[in-house]
């Protein structure tokens, strides 16, 4: 009896470490013999998108047809991509998004960018797409197509017109009977061309010297004395204008708005005259793709005007299909002057600053000590 | 007890084995990555002191260090206040088990999400607000009881309190009762019995608490960056945004090394100041105890 | 009575915001601060009918409950070794095991990212579930010595004088005297794996636990279904520590009656 009971817990001891270790084993073969392509959309497709735009929903009827399952890791900001990639065991990212500014980063600096194949991709054409988006550099550049727009948007000053005028600039939120109530939104894409174009060096971002940068950081001190709070996200700021406690946002995402309605607050956009940023994501097919067939069809049907039109809507952004217009409502029509798009665009998109400064310019790691002193309040 | 050490062995090892492969070796590997370099998001092996010397030079640096200790220091020395009645009411008083398992349940609310009722409870049009001005002792709400110290300072007691009280209770309950009886009847009050009898003997538990919850405190940075405002930033936002942003993880992990150090330096410190002031006594044990 | 008033305070304090958020899950509107305007469980319907919710729960819970598994078994194996061990070799052990949460989660969260790096392990479920083991373990380690230092290791002589084997000394004995700790650490390890966010978001690699979903979800909007989320946390917890509490309950009074039959 001694020996059996010794036995029966060595054994499911063993059975318990073999398992987990085949665990294991079994999570690391299965992604080495995956093979690089299938040769039909089929599988699994890992993707990495901000919540909401990974097309559960627009994509439901194509999953089913082809049988690919989509698994989701939501990102918080665009950093959360390639930090994945710094590491040199990138998970088996099969697509993700990544934001224009960060074009260079990603496809020449880090690598970390498979080329599409165009061919693939028949809705990626000059007839469904606007002129901006097509074979544009921040996506298409040295003959090879990096990354496939997808959706876009504009950040400006949003404000409560309850609570004060329509502002046609920046700095008429440093009034003083705005004190402590405004707020700055936690988000660099939007907050550094902000900080340069009011430190009067916009026009040489994100190249600016780091005197320049400095001194352009010492400018938005005074926003920074003037707000309520460094909102880390959106959810943050509406529930401040719900509450009433702040009037204004120096330059966030008007997504926001509809659900302000909600809550009682006619949330209203203004265009300042130093402009607002406009962004585009773009889908991308990293390195680490085990499943690069189905992220070209994937990144394909994303671009279908009806689906384009479905979730341009539903996250209240703008489509990158000029033909989706003809499926959208009245009110995401509204958003946004798609006739003058080309006038939008012709200031051209914001970057990033560059990976490794120099002793003339400042990069990306300045900016970012720079930012992060500035929300310590120094 | 008899010794089998065969036994024994094959005992510890799965713990010892994990802590080895997944904790030490690790740590070894950082301590290396913090005298590498890093040249546009791209590591390179060096055996260089730039990321320790940049960072104990860096104001930057320095006054958010300063933020997280203090705000470790005095949230630790809060919540320890707070565990010994607690402590002393569940091991020698009522002996509890339904207000252990109340205190253990606050765990199970989500941690991002009890920031959030702070928020609900602090801001402008929050609970405490209204109580004070329903209270009359202000006449507006105070603005200010957000993004400030104090609202990370009492989010943070409330969040790292059960576990503070987890580690008062067990280094109560290695006293035995006997001591406290045995005081008591020799016409000790109950108070007296605390300072003469539990105090002393818990000493090192004590000092034991204060040391964790600091740690664990000290190292939280998404508490103190949705309360702090610009009080909010701490070293292990700074350390974070190496890792996850910049890509500047040589530099990171210097500064976590630092950061270490200095939490080893307010042990040092503090077990110091106790022994001159005769409240520990002169040798103590490991400070896990 | 000052006593039990001060105890009672804390006690307020530390569930007061439990009961906020509660409340505000069943808030009728999206507004996350007062006044209350009255009560729909819009948010519980909401939550339930989103997918991406649902499975970030679902990956949570897998990881809480392999973590706490492997918590518990490293846990009691340690405990029993703890029990055998002279001073200096339970310092030492205790100290390998304690040490993890003597060093802030982020140093741990970095220091395995690094670690796995070098050993180009990809970043999977099985990563996040040994990061959450590194900061349980400890835990558990500290939970369990209190337990311990008052086992009485006549008992477990007794059992063998009267011919038992070690592992059925182990098992008759020593497993039924630490199993109300255990399952108790067991929980707490699961708590602590299920809401885990700061090492979580080192090591995660294609998956998102329900913290890195929520923080997410923040992104865009702060609406009362985080705190469903959380009410529906707090209902389950409830729920295992009342099976918990059962188990524990019968597992004593076995233990007792095996202890009258047995050695007395």
């Amino acid at each position: 009896m001694k020996k059996e009971n010794k036995n029966a817990i060595n054994a499911s001891r063993r059975t318990f470490l073999k398992t987990s270790a085949y665990g294991v084993a079994g999570a690391f073969s299965a992604r080495m013999f995956a093979g690089p392509a299938f040769a039909a959309p089929g599988g699994e497709l890992q993707i990495m998108a901000w919540e909401g735009y990974d097309l559960n929903k627009e994509l439901a009827a194509w999953r089913e047809a082809t049988g690919v399952s989509v698994q989701t890791t939501t990102m918080t900001t665009q950093e959360d991509v390639h930090t994945k990639f710094l590491a040199g065991n990138p998970p088996p990212i099969d697509l993700a998004e990544y934001n224009q500014a960060y074009a260079d980063l990603y496809a020449k600096e880090l690598g970390i960018i498979r080329p599409l194949d165009p061919a693939a991709i028949p809705n990626y054409n000059a007839e469904n797409m606007f002129d901006v988006f097509y074979e544009q550099p921040a996506w298409a550049s040295e003959g090879k197509l990096w990354g496939a727009p997808y959706v876009w948007g504009i950040n400006s000053i949003l404000y409560n017109p309850a609570l004060m005028d329509k502002p046609t600039s920046y700095t008429d939120l440093l009034d003083p009977s705005l004190k402590g109530k405004i707020a700055i939104w936690d988000e660099t894409t939007s907050f550094w061309p902000i900080t340069s174009r009011l430190g009067g060096f916009g026009e040489k971002f994100p190249n600016l010297s780091k005197e320049e940068m400095k001194a352009s950081f010492a400018e938005m001190t005074k926003y920074r004395d003037q707000a309520r709070l460094i909102a880390l996200n959106m959810g943050e700021m509406l529930n401040f204008f719900a509450s009433g406690e702040i009037a204004a946002v120096l330059c966030a995402d008007p997504a926001i708005i509809p659900q302000a309605r909600e809550l009682g607050v006619d949330l209203q956009m203004a265009i300042p005259e130093e402009g607002p940023i406009v962004w585009v994501d773009a889908w991308f097919i990293p390195i680490s793709s085990d499943n690069v067939e189905t992220a070209t069809a994937f990144i394909n049907q994303s671009l279908d005007p009806q689906v384009q039109a479905q979730i341009a809507m539903a996250v209240q952004q703008a489509p990158v299909s000029k033909k989706a217009l003809e499926f959208m409502d009245a009110a995401a029509l509204e958003r946004i002057d798609y006739d003058s798009i080309g006038q939008i665009f012709s200031a051209g998109l914001p970057g990033i600053p560059p990976a490794e400064g120099s002793d003339t310019v400042a990069g990306y790691g300045d900016w970012l000590e720079a930012w992060q002193a500035y929300k310590a309040g120094q | 007890m008899q010794q089998r050490p065969l036994l024994v062995t094959i005992l510890a090892s799965p713990a010892v084995g994990y802590m080895l492969a997944f904790f030490f070796v690790p740590a070894g590997f950082l301590l290396v990555y913090s005298f590498w370099t890093v040249s546009g998001f791209r590591i390179q092996p060096d055996l260089s002191l730039d990321n320790y010397i940049s960072s104990v030079t860096s104001p930057l640096f320095l006054s958010v260090t300063w933020n997280a200790l203090l705000i470790g220091v005095v949230t630790a020395t809060i919540c320890v206040v707070l565990a010994v009645p607690v402590c002393y009411y569940l091991v020698y008083v009522a002996k509890s088990k339904m207000i252990f398992y109340a205190i253990l349940l606050t765990w199970f609310s989500s941690y991002l999400v009890r920031i959030y009722a702070w928020r609900t409870l602090l801001g402008t049009n929050g609970l405490l607000n209204t109580l004070l001005i329903q209270a009359g002792i202000v006449d507006a709400p105070i603005d200010a009881l957000l993004f400030s110290r104090f609202a990370v300072i009492i989010a943070l007691t409330q969040i790292y309190l059960p576990f503070c009280i987890l580690l008062v209770m067990s280094s109560f309950s290695e006293i035995k009762p006997d001591l406290i009886a045995a005081s008591r009847d020799l016409g000790t009050s109950a108070s007296g019995a605390f300072f003469k009898v539990i105090a002393p003997n818990a000493v090192n538990g004590l000092i034991g608490a204060f040391m964790l919850t600091f740690l664990l405190v000290a190292g939280d940075y998404v508490t103190p960056q949705m309360l702090g405002g610009t009080t909010g930033q701490t070293t292990g936002l700074l350390i974070a945004d190496y890792f996850r942003k910049s890509g500047n993880w040589p530099l990171g992990a210097a500064q976590a090394f630092i950061m270490f150090a200095m939490s080893a330096g307010v042990y040092v410190v503090l077990v110091t100041t106790l022994r001159a002031t005769g409240l520990a006594p002169k040798k103590l044990r490991n400070r896990a105890s | 009575m000052l006593l039990r008033l001060v105890v009672f305070l804390i006690l307020l304090f530390l569930i007061g915001p439990v009961v906020i958020i509660v409340l505000f899950s069943f808030h009728e509107s999206q507004s996350l601060s007062f006044p209350f305007t009255g009560f729909s469980l819009r948010w519980y319907s909401e939550l339930l009918s989103n997918d991406q919710l649902l499975g970030a729960i679902w990956f949570s819970f897998k990881v809480a409950l392999l973590t706490s598994i492997i918590t518990m078994v490293i846990g009691t194996a340690a405990s029993l070794a703890w029990l055998r061990l002279e001073r200096r070799g339970r310092t030492i052990l205790e100290l390998a095991c304690i040490i993890p949460i003597a060093l802030p989660a982020l140093f741990l969260g970095v220091s395995l990212l690094v670690g796995f790096s070098q050993a180009r392990i990809q970043l999977s479920i099985w990563t996040i579930v040994i990061a959450h083991t590194l900061l349980t373990v400890p835990m558990v380690m500290v939970a369990m010595r209190a337990r311990l230092a008052l086992f009485d290791p006549a008992l477990e002589e007794a059992a063998r004088d009267l011919g038992a084997s070690t592992i059925g000394t182990f098992r008759r004995v020593t497993i039924p005297l630490m199993a109300p700790t255990l399952v108790a650490t067991g929980i707490l390890a699961f708590a602590l794996s299920f809401d885990e966010f700061i090492v979580t978001s080192f090591v995660s690699g294609t998956e998102t636990t329900l913290p890195m979903f929520i923080w997410s979800m923040m992104r865009r909007t702060v609406t009362p279904v985080i705190n469903a989320v959380s009410g529906l946390a707090l209902a389950i917890t409830v729920g295992l520590l009342v099976v918990a509490w059962l188990i524990a309950v019968r597992r004593r009074s076995t233990a007792n009656a095996l202890a009258n039959t047995d050695l007395d």
